[in-house]
């Protein structure tokens, strides 16, 4: 008969594993944010592949007549956008920071541009930059004019992790501008991927993406529903429309659910200090002399640059956030200096009242509305 | 390294048993001794390496002033000891709090200056002083410099406590009985693990956002939303120390080494000095031994022993941290437990449920303290729980009562009812209370563990819970102390 502690380990042990590992998988297959597509090989039956999930993701964005609601992976839909979309005259390249700009919503911007596709990610860094631009080029794709959003953290390597997702075409990009690879952290990626499997956040998503599925599962967020989330309203509603889901518009910019826009409207969110990825030095000298020499590059292939800096709300200068504010200022100036370098445009900046920006023109202390970035088109 | 995080209890806990008992086993308590204290500083230096000299360098010179008093019995030794090891902590800890007084006081233009506080620095400054006060009195059994090294760093009590004390582990280290897995302790170790890992980030770390919302963004809170906020950091506070405490008595117990109990219940006191002999049990023992007793205890009457107590908690106030809020805190518990003695005497009858109500509200009120960054906002916030920054009736109490909305409803009250992300708060406090008034603690759970057959299963769902909230890693509430 076994003891009281022999049972104990028979038992704990296999049980502990087993919940975590059948957790890891229903997260893994549902896939809320399709990070791990690689599974692809597991849909043979479906003969689906991450290139024709892209290609059936654009389609359905094309036959829309305002946008897609979509919640999954940014960069699943960027990457789809920056392939197959043709004919733009402007692109737009940057943070969430930059996903509020819009030639469909802009009073100013459709000055510059008649077509416009807007390619920011959340958590876009210098490294996404790059990724678009080579996606462009290898498709072919480069328009008239790439507005290049630069935000605080854009001068330096490795502020996110969220650009390994594309790390085979940074790697492509790096290696065709025989430049080195500064350390990348593709292992943290790997490990962050691992821990995902057995967060409570992505579970919390993986059960209402299910439930809102009707317990359907798809390999692509949405690819199988999208006919149903495709909006037909007039877009001069869509940011007034009680939205239950981001939606990207047809020239590629956000708009966000109502339960964002709400959330950030109690005022809360603009007390915190800016301190989002702000820390250490202010710039790295091989990020600038990088982004230097793809900027030329694209000036060889006649692409004019514009640098673009979107505004911080007011609170983030107050003496009190001094230790990140000095980041803003920095930057800024660092930018001005590659832009006169270049002899290239920049516009805007990250101070609201150099730009014009009201305090009730933000959606917390570092991303504006879409009424407050078109006004550094003006 | 955090107790709360996957490299924890993926990798650094499973490879440090499975070393440690495998040398045990093949080679010498004194290797695997110094298998632990290297591994002890590999989990302190994990955080912030640039400390790692400062506490070797701490427990290397305390360890030969402490033979040199052992030898000498030298008072002036001892003196030397004592102001080596409060130095530091005085520097890192008081130096701004110290200028701030001087400008208020004296008119000085001292600038504001930050220093990080090394990880832990109360914590082994508290114990390495009691070391070489034992060594003064001759109470320090043998001990070797590896034994002494983790009395130290043992990584379990090194970043929050339980301030142990050198003869409840010393000889645990040293003793034959540590050397061979046992199943039982093991099972008992990650039991407790598994509760205090569920305290953390399921409760406190939860409870968390809303203390936030409370005492750091909103201006001025009226009474809902201070009763709110204020409870919520009243339990939080209790789940996450004393989770961390589970945990570390139960990492401490999968290695065979018994460290002491810090929690029993404390919510459950029905007086304040009852509370001190349940929260941070040790914290309070060695402010017992080391500060009550030798300014006079209870030897000198009433009022002397009343002196004593107040001074005893105002530096154990001090001692949470350099700013005038936990002078008060202290102070207030001081003089609680002060005005207790004279109350006992008078032997009025108070029912029980009275009584605990009595105490959890005194505690409570002097957490407000504790947590609030400024004086200004403390006092604010217990105006607040006064009612005297008015009543604002949460909307859906509204609803119940069919009384229209105010206009003016402030975000906050919304946020705590009306609101998708953060509507349960109310139900986090109720499940709180229960757990703090009517549950047994980890201890009294965990006694005659093989009566429960269904132990492993609630364990392991215990555990598996725990592992899936860690998400966001937070820090222990007490690391900055």
């Amino acid at each position: 008969m076994k003891t009281f502690e022999s049972r104990f380990l028979f038992i704990f042990f296999p049980l502990l594993f087993l919940i975590l590992f059948l957790l890891a998988a229903f997260n893994f297959v549902v896939d809320p944010g399709d990070i791990y597509l690689k599974k692809a090989s597991l849909f043979s039956e479906n003969k689906l592949s991450i290139q024709n999930a892209e290609l059936s993701l654009f389609n359905s964005f094309e036959r829309s007549k305002v946008g897609l609601a979509f919640e999954g992976n940014e960069r699943v839909f960027s990457n789809a956008l920056a392939k197959h979309k043709k004919n733009m005259d402007c692109v737009i390249l940057g943070s969430s920071r930059a996903m509020q700009i819009s030639s469909i919503r802009s009073r100013h911007l459709n000055r510059l541009c008649t077509n416009t596709l807007n390619l920011g990610v959340s958590g876009g860094s210098l490294e996404d930059i790059f990724i678009y631009v080579q996606l462009l080029t290898q498709n072919n794709n480069l328009p008239r004019i790439v507005f290049i959003e630069v935000s605080p953290w854009t001068l330096k390597w490795n502020m996110d992790i969220r650009f390994l997702y594309n790390a085979d075409i940074l790697s492509s990009f790096l290696e065709e501008n025989r430049i080195s690879k500064p350390g990348y952290t593709v292992k943290n990626y790997k490990i962050s991927l691992l821990k995902n499997l057995i967060n409570l956040e992505y579970t919390k998503a993986s059960l209402l993406k299910l439930y809102q599925h009707k317990f359907k599962l798809t390999f692509l967020s949405d690819t199988a529903f999208l006919e149903n989330l495709v909006y037909s309203e007039n877009i001069a509603n869509l940011e007034n429309m009680i939205l239950t889901k981001p939606v990207r518009i047809k020239d590629g910019s956000l708009v966000y659910q109502k339960s964002f826009t709400d959330t950030n409207k109690t005022g809360l969110s603009y007390n915190e200090p800016p301190a989002y990825n702000l820390s250490g030095p202010f710039f790295e000298d091989s990020a600038v002399d990088t982004l230097s020499n793809t900027i030329e590059k694209l000036g060889h292939r006649n692409v004019e640059i514009y640098l673009v800096l979107t505004p911080y709300h007011e609170s983030s200068f107050r003496p009190e956030h001094a230790a990140y504010s000095k980041y803003l200022i920095a930057v800024e100036k660092k930018t001005r200096e590659i832009a006169r370098t270049h002899n290239i445009k920049l516009l805007g900046s990250y101070s609201p009242s150099k730009v014009g920006c009201r305090p009730e023109q933000f959606y917390d202390f570092m991303h504006p509305t879409s009424e407050c970035v078109d006004l550094i088109f003006k | 390294m955090l107790f709360n995080s996957y490299v924890f209890i993926f990798l650094f806990l499973p490879i440090v048993i499975t070393v440690y008992f495998l040398l045990q086993k093949k080679t010498s308590n004194a290797i695997s001794q110094s298998f632990l204290v290297l591994a002890s500083y590999f989990f302190y230096a994990y955080w912030n390496p640039h400390f790692l000299p400062f506490i070797l360098i701490s427990i290397y010179a305390n360890y030969f002033i402490g033979l040199r008093i052992s030898k000498t019995r030298s008072l002036p030794t001892l003196v030397f000891g004592i102001v080596l090891n409060l130095a530091p902590l005085l520097y890192f800890k008081y130096t701004a709090f110290l200028l701030e007084i001087s400008n208020f006081l004296f008119g000085t233009q001292f600038k504001d200056v930050s220093l990080t506080l090394p990880l832990a620095i109360s914590f082994f400054t508290f114990q390495q002083i009691a070391f070489l006060v034992d060594a003064y009195k001759a109470l320090t059994k043998e001990y070797d410099v590896t034994s002494y090294s983790l009395f130290v760093s043992f990584f379990p009590q090194l970043i929050a406590g339980p301030i142990v004390h050198h003869k409840q582990v010393i000889s645990q280290f040293r003793s034959l009985k540590s050397r061979y897995f046992s199943k039982h302790n093991f099972i008992l170790g990650i039991s407790y693990f598994s509760v205090g890992l569920f305290k953390k980030t399921v409760l406190a770390d939860t409870l968390s956002r809303y203390v936030t919302n409370g005492f750091d963004n909103l201006i001025t809170l009226d009474f809902f939303e201070a009763w709110f906020a204020s409870l919520a950091y009243t339990f939080q506070l209790y789940f996450d120390f004393s989770g961390y405490s589970d945990m570390a008595v139960g990492l401490g117990l999968m290695i065979n080494i018994a460290i002491p109990e810090n929690f029993m219940s404390p919510y459950q006191a029905r007086n304040l000095r009852d509370f001190w002999k349940r929260w941070h049990m040790t914290l309070g023992a060695w402010l017992r031994d080391y500060i009550y007793v030798p300014i006079g205890g209870n030897r000198l009457g009433a009022l002397r022993t009343a002196r004593n107590l107040f001074i005893t908690f105002l530096i154990g106030g001090i001692w949470h941290g350099a700013g005038i809020n936990f002078v008060i805190w202290g102070a207030l518990h001081g003089i609680g437990v002060s005005a207790h003695l004279p109350l006992s005497r008078l032997r009025i009858s108070i029912p029980k449920v009275v009584s605990i109500a009595l105490t959890f509200f005194y505690v409570h009120i002097c957490w407000v303290f504790f947590r609030s960054k400024s004086f200004e906002r403390a006092v604010d916030l217990v105006s607040s729980l006064f009612g005297i920054n008015g009543f604002n009736l949460p909307k859906n109490v509204d609803r119940i009562l069919g009384i229209p909305h105010l206009p003016d409803e402030k975000p906050w009250i919304s946020l705590i009812v009306g609101n998708e992300s953060n509507k349960y708060l109310l139900i986090y406090l109720v499940v709180s209370a229960s757990i703090c008034f009517f549950l047994p603690n980890t201890r009294a759970f965990l006694t005659n563990i093989k009566n429960r057959r269904y132990l492993p299963y609630f364990i392991a769902g215990l555990l598996a819970i725990g592992i899936v909230f860690i998400s966001r890693e937070s820090e222990f509430l007490y690391f900055q102390f």
